[in-house]
């Protein structure tokens, strides 16, 4: 397996990447524009579209911007209403695995901004139908939220006639330098379909082994190419105009509006994913389990471009983090239905053959990881110099946490301060 | 009043192409043929491109010739499964075999680019055997250090010392369809073809001349037909950016008098205006926005 000689990415990485001549990855050398571009005038361009964009109407909507509880939704509705003064709806996708933290750090978003927001929430009996198909289908106990994050504000946007959509980090120019930030590269249904989805989309899984029909699945659908150019539907991703830095990001948002940290069972960020249980837990383990890394590479990635990690710091987290089990893994197992077995059997399908092999005994080892690639040719000369120190801060609980571990479908999440 | 003679229209309409350029089996953003940025499957990007109505796909596989070998059969195998439109591929053809190959696995024409320079007789080999409709010459040209014009093989690494002028009538006379005429110097640089080079090219000969390189806008496609005087225009990372890209890029197209499109997707895209700066589309007035809110669109029956 190659691994990136300046971050520590393998070729497997299943967005896809590339190598050039000296080892580097393509996500590193797009990452380079962070550095070069005038983000001034990438600023400008932006506020060139958002003013294009504010709706003459009375009282209407300018755009629509998907939240969570987590991820950046701070950071961009504070960038799009609080500085650049558009009106925009807020929508989310209600993705059931939802921790207190996550439905807390939604209800103080809503009423800090004062923003209007729509929430989907699919009836729980038919999102566990799903969850088993694409469990069996692609080995993904995620596909649904992934679907329904992706697909929710576009059909608001085409259904109450809103032609903006405003995302935050678009995950294959910031892991894998898909596009240059040049390319200002928009939301399409391909990307979805390919990156997003596995390749699956909604009508693909109807299936009547699955007791799955175009009717469960109507929700996850995309609007048809006519309603979407009926409404001249873009979707544009703020880290080709902003200089994307998410650590710096959330760290103002906890600072601006106590925005809640929590610590993360298999990696070091604290900010990204504290909404959901299994995210950099079960979900997290099951992606080691395909691809032979999981979320802490993705971060110490990350990090080490914004020069505040060296490799060697990042390959000592990854040896730390990759081999913690799941602590949420019971949890998902009772609310599916499904034995530990049962869901191993089904990950074991999707292990990803140019990482993972089968030994004598049966049991399945990796061929390859970062720790055999420490000193790899051209490591040092294409080494990027650490600036500062890289420490996620936690920050105290709003409510002390109950003592049980549940998932929360609806809860009220604003609470007064204890 | 005296009847007036019926103009007989016997133009060809012009057409927009996709180029997908693929390396180690995935499909690439290339720029100035040095730096690769990975994009997806060739599978879902033909998927899609034909959704959006593009005219003709060409597929090369960049890596082919330098390992020695051709695209492969089962890769032509399956995006031609998906592929509704004129379908070429390259990468590596040397013999008729190879092509007779690719064209059995589903192609409809291929490309062929070192292979032609170092044996100039297989263009007539191939054409005589399959037709020259299915022969595509692709040329890839950088200025050269004199200044000049110069045709590159080797993903631009190595000179020929051809001219593309000469070239190009020369791959006419040996029988080829059509010439896929490549700027290095443009390739990913988003600054619109080299119309110099292929005006010259295109009127030197008399088979179809497609551009390629640098095209990032719809004005860019448009000069490549009204300057450039090429028949075809195509682009390859461009139709990665937005949704729709080559519906929109029509849509704009159209609104030249001069050009000629297929245009027939059901959604067309004619009803919005296009950003002059980026040839993107820009939002709808408010008024149409209030008065479709409450409309009912039903889906396409066909």
């Amino acid at each position: 397996m190659k691994y990136c000689t300046r971050c520590v990415y393998p070729e497997n990485h299943p967005l896809n990447i590339t190598f050039d001549e000296q080892g580097v990855c393509s996500g590193c050398r797009v990452h380079e524009e962070k550095d070069s571009l005038d983000w001034k005038k990438r600023e400008e361009e932006l506020k060139t579209i958002l003013e294009e964009y504010k709706s003459k109407s009375k009282g209407h909507y300018d755009c629509i911007i998907p939240v969570s509880g987590a991820k950046d939704s701070y950071f961009i509705v504070h960038l799009i209403k609080n500085i650049y003064g558009m009106k925009p709806l807020l929508v989310s996708y209600n993705k059931h695995y939802n921790t207190e933290i996550g439905i807390r750090n939604l209800a103080y978003l809503r009423t800090i901004f004062d923003c209007d927001i729509l929430t989907q929430t699919i009836d729980p009996k038919t999102v566990k139908k799903i969850t088993r198909a694409t469990l069996r289908d692609m080995g993904s106990i995620y596909w649904h939220c992934l679907a329904g994050q992706t697909v929710f504000p576009v059909q608001i946007a085409v259904r109450l006639k809103i032609p903006l959509i405003i995302w935050g980090a678009h995950q294959g120019i910031d892991q894998v330098g898909m596009f240059s930030h040049l390319d200002n590269v928009e939301m399409t249904r391909k990307y979805r379909k390919e990156h997003d989805l596995m390749g699956w989309e909604a009508e693909d899984l109807v299936s009547e082994a699955m007791y799955l029909s175009e009717k469960d699945l109507q929700a996850f659908a995309y609007p048809h190419d006519k309603e979407i150019e009926k409404v001249g539907v873009r979707g544009i991703y703020l880290n080709n105009y902003i200089r994307w830095d998410s650590k710096k990001q959330h760290e103002d948002m906890i600072q601006l509006y106590g925005y809640e940290s929590f610590p993360q069972q298999r990696t070091f960020d604290t900010y990204n994913d504290v909404d959901c249980h299994y995210y950099s837990d079960l979900h997290d383990h099951i992606k080691f389990l395909k691809y032979g890394y999981g979320k802490v590479t993705d971060h110490v990635c990350r990090e080490i471009r914004l020069k505040r990690m060296t490799r060697e710091e990042g390959i000592d987290l990854i040896k730390k983090y990759s081999n913690i089990p799941p602590k949420n893994i019971h949890l998902f197992l009772d609310w599916l239905g499904i034995t530990e077995d049962g869901l191993q059997y089904f990950i074991d399908q999707y292990r990803n053959k140019d990482i993972w092999k089968k030994n004598d005994q049966g049991v399945w080892e990796l061929r390859d990881n970062i720790l055999h690639h420490q000193h790899d040719p051209h490591v040092d000369e294409v080494r990027l110099e650490k600036k500062e120190e890289c420490h996620f801060q936690i920050t105290p609980l709003k409510k002390n946490p109950s003592p049980h571990t549940r998932q929360i479908l609806i809860g009220r999440g604003f609470v007064d301060r204890e | 009043m005296p009847l007036r003679k019926k103009k007989v229209i016997t133009m060809l309409k012009n057409r927009l192409i996709a180029c997908l350029v693929i390396k180690n089996g995935i499909v690439v953003q290339s720029i100035g043929f040095s730096r690769y940025l990975p994009v997806g499957k060739p599978e879902i990007a033909i998927e899609f491109l034909n959704s959006w109505g593009i005219d003709e796909i060409i597929v090369v596989d960049i890596d082919a010739s330098k390992e020695g070998r051709t695209i492969s059969r089962d890769n032509v195998r399956s995006i031609a499964k998906k592929c509704f439109v004129p379908l070429t591929v390259g990468g590596g053809f040397n013999s008729v075999e190879e092509v007779r190959q690719a064209i059995r696995s589903g192609a409809d024409k291929v490309s062929i680019n070192a292979a032609a320079i170092r044996r100039p007789e297989l263009i007539t080999e191939i054409a005589a055997v399959l037709g020259a409709q299915s022969v595509i010459v692709s040329m890839d040209v950088k200025v050269n250090q004199q200044g000049k014009y110069e045709v590159f093989i080797s993903n631009g690494k190595e000179e020929t010392g051809l001219d593309p002028v000469s070239w190009a009538k020369k791959v006419e006379e040996l029988g080829a369809g059509e010439i896929l005429l490549n700027s290095i110097d443009r390739d990913g640089t988003k600054q619109g073809y080299d119309l110099e080079l292929i005006k010259k090219v295109s009127a030197a000969v008399n088979i179809p001349v497609i551009a390629l390189g640098g095209a990032c806008h719809p004005d860019h496609f448009c000069a490549g037909i009204e300057k450039g005087k090429a028949a075809a225009v195509a682009a390859a990372n461009y139709f990665h950016f937005t949704e729709h890209s080559v519906i929109t890029t029509k849509a704009a197209m159209k609104k030249q008098k001069s050009i000629h499109l297929r245009l027939d997707t059901y959604a067309h895209y004619l009803h919005l205006e296009h950003q002059e700066t980026d040839g993107r589309i820009r939002k709808p007035s408010d008024d149409y926005l209030e008065e479709i809110r409450f409309e009912f669109h039903p889906k396409e029956e066909i």
